[in-house]
């Protein structure tokens, strides 16, 4: 009999530690969110002050060019306006990209005078 | 046999209080394991927040291009960078690096860095804007 209760009293003891071991959250990251918007921002900005979005006709590569030197420097994929922008050597190739955006930003630019609505997203690179 | 039985109880308390003295061991490391660890990642949420912070204000105001009282945000002087890293580390309590990767170049230190995409005023050029601390 005082087995049976020493049997039952270990595993309701042992149910309760593991339940508070599982409640700990390990996977608690800093919360950058703020932070990746601010960089799709800058992405924005920097095409803006480097004079990208006077000419948005398709046969511009100047906007290609930067992009592809910012994808250079931070390592993500960058999808502006339906078309993937990578490396000058991966261009018409998919940057492969994890499945969700890190950020996406949307702005208003005017194409042939005529405003239109245009999506800058960033993903993070498939490892 | 009076005194007997009284030890035959004394044995079953002594018995039943080595558990609940295990248990309150377990307890107590638990607390105090989840109380360092909400504190040890309050600390570094406050350490990013202030980096983002300190980041914001240099490519929004700080360390902007200004001409004729016009603020161009993300176009970086390097001229303005010099001295703001010990003006903004006072106000966060941070010992604080500033650069610019074309001007500096990415900083050999364990400190915990973030970065913003800029153009750099003087080459007009893509760059990226360090804020270590």
């Amino acid at each position: 009999m005082q087995t049976l209760e020493a049997i039952i009293s270990f595993t309701v003891f042992m149910a309760f530690a593991s339940y508070v071991l599982l409640q700990i959250d390990d996977n608690r990251g800093i919360d950058n969110s703020l932070y990746r918007y601010q960089l799709a921002n800058d992405v924005w900005r920097v095409l803006y002050l480097r004079g990208n979005f006077k000419d948005l006709s398709s046969t511009s590569s100047k906007i290609d060019n930067d992009i592809s030197k910012i994808v250079d420097r931070t390592g993500f994929c960058i999808y502006l306006r339906g078309q993937w922008a990578t490396a000058p050597s991966d261009r018409g190739k998919a940057c492969k990209a994890k499945d969700e955006p890190f950020v996406t930003v949307r702005h208003v630019l005017l194409i042939d005078g005529n405003p239109s609505l245009s999506t800058l997203s960033i993903y993070e690179r498939e490892k | 046999m009076l005194s007997w039985h009284s030890g035959f109880v004394s044995f079953d308390a002594m018995f039943s209080l080595i558990p609940i003295l295990l248990l309150t061991v377990f307890l107590l490391n638990i607390m105090y394991y989840l109380l360092h660890d909400a504190v040890e990642s309050i600390e570094a949420q406050e350490r990013f927040n202030k980096l983002v912070l300190v980041a914001d204000y240099i490519v929004k105001r700080g360390g902007a291009y200004e001409e004729n009282k016009v603020i161009y945000p993300n176009l970086i002087d390097p001229g303005k960078l010099s001295g703001l890293e010990a003006e903004l580390g006072s106000k966060v309590h941070m010992d604080l690096f500033i650069g610019l990767e074309s001007e500096g170049g990415i900083p050999n230190t364990d400190k915990e860095c973030i970065y913003r995409i800029v153009v750099n005023h003087n080459s007009g050029e893509i760059d990226r804007l360090f804020v270590c601390g």
